[in-house]
């Protein structure tokens, strides 16, 4: 695996779930900010603690940890000036086409529920996709699966309105 | 002169004189006949006078009822043509009034029938969106007390499963 690959890989798997959007636009940041932090200092060699003053919150914890990865494994130059430009373009095309899954609960789910979820999902999605995980208190229980080309709907919400539906059409029709 | 002429002159004069005035009376009857003569006639006339008027005014009078019952008569045939004339405008709009209230108590009918079919089909639909409503509320309510994290995480697992087996059919 080169070395760019390696970044690609540890970005995709640190930023799983980013919406694309936010993730290329923090990408954008990241690309700026260190580029213009460079033509004064060494970001080459800056700590941690240097990459959280230099953004001050302006990245979400999956880029910044991102960045850590970075910094720690000395491939913060990949990141910097024309380098840096090279990877972005290389970021905003690989990531146009990949398909963005929401997948909706009606609570925060653990670390390895959501793994579980991208590893039982992920096979439906030959191409590649992103599940975006999104919690809405009123679906009840249950979850909601919007891919934009169709929508799974598994909430306890849906069967409530459908089983009622279905009663009270009974119900009137005698 | 001689007395006897005189006297004869005397006397004749007397004579004369009272022969003038006898033609003098004479003449006053006379003329008194005939002024109560000329008196007379002009009462007449004046009678004959005002018997022509008063037959006038009679005659008048029955030309005027002639005229007047002819007036009548021809007012009333064109008083009845022209009720008639109105009473047909009015049987003929009458009538296409009538169509027309036919055409718009049946338009308004349907109207009616259409919009009880909407209101029923929006009251059974708002019935059933609030009923659907409800019981989701309900149904939130008790899974939101009762069921722990655990549970909701058994159950996405389950419905996942269910899911993943469903497309494999559908493929």
């Amino acid at each position: 695996m080169t070395a760019a690959e390696q970044i690609i890989s540890e970005l995709d798997a640190r930023t799983q779930s980013l919406a694309i959007s936010q993730l290329i636009g923090e990408l954008q940041v990241l690309v700026e900010r260190i580029s213009f932090a460079a033509a004064s200092q060494d970001v080459r060699n800056m700590s941690k603690d240097d990459v959280e003053l230099l953004f001050e919150g302006q990245l979400s914890a999956e880029i910044l940890d991102f960045v850590g990865w970075l910094v720690d494994n000395k491939l913060v130059a990949a990141v910097i000036g024309d380098t840096g430009r090279l990877f972005l373009n290389h970021c905003i095309k690989r990531y146009h086409h990949i398909q963005q899954v929401h997948f909706t609960t009606a609570l925060t789910l653990p670390e390895e529920v959501k793994q579980h979820i991208a590893r039982t999902i992920m096979p439906s999605y030959p191409a590649g996709a992103r599940i975006l995980f999104e919690v809405d208190p009123s679906i009840i229980a249950g979850f909601r699966i919007n891919d934009r080309s169709r929508v799974v709907d598994k909430t306890m919400r849906a069967a409530a309105t459908q089983l009622t539906r279905r009663h009270l059409q009974e119900v009137l029709n005698g | 002169m001689d007395s006897g002429v005189v006297t004869v002159l005397i006397f004749g004069a007397i004579s004369l004189i009272f022969g003038l005035i006898i033609y003098l009376i004479v003449m006053m009857r006379r003329l008194n006949a005939s002024f109560a003569k000329l008196g007379f006639l002009v009462r007449e006339d004046a009678k004959k006078y005002f018997d022509e008027a008063a037959d006038k005014i009679v005659d008048t009078n029955k030309q005027f009822q002639e005229n007047y019952v002819d007036i009548v008569h021809k007012g009333t045939q064109s008083a009845l043509q022209d009720v008639s004339n109105v009473m047909r405008t009015a049987v003929v709009k009458a009538q296409q009034d009538a169509g027309s209230i036919i055409i718009e108590a049946r338009k308004q009918a349907q109207d009616i029938i259409i919009g009880a079919q909407h209101e029923s089909a929006a009251y059974k639909q708002k019935a059933l969106e609030q009923s659907a409503q409800t019981i989701e509320w309900v149904v939130g309510q008790y899974i939101g007390k009762t069921y722990t994290d655990q549970q909701h995480i058994d159950l996405i697992r389950s419905l996942l499963q269910e899911y993943i087996n469903e497309n494999r059919t559908s493929q």
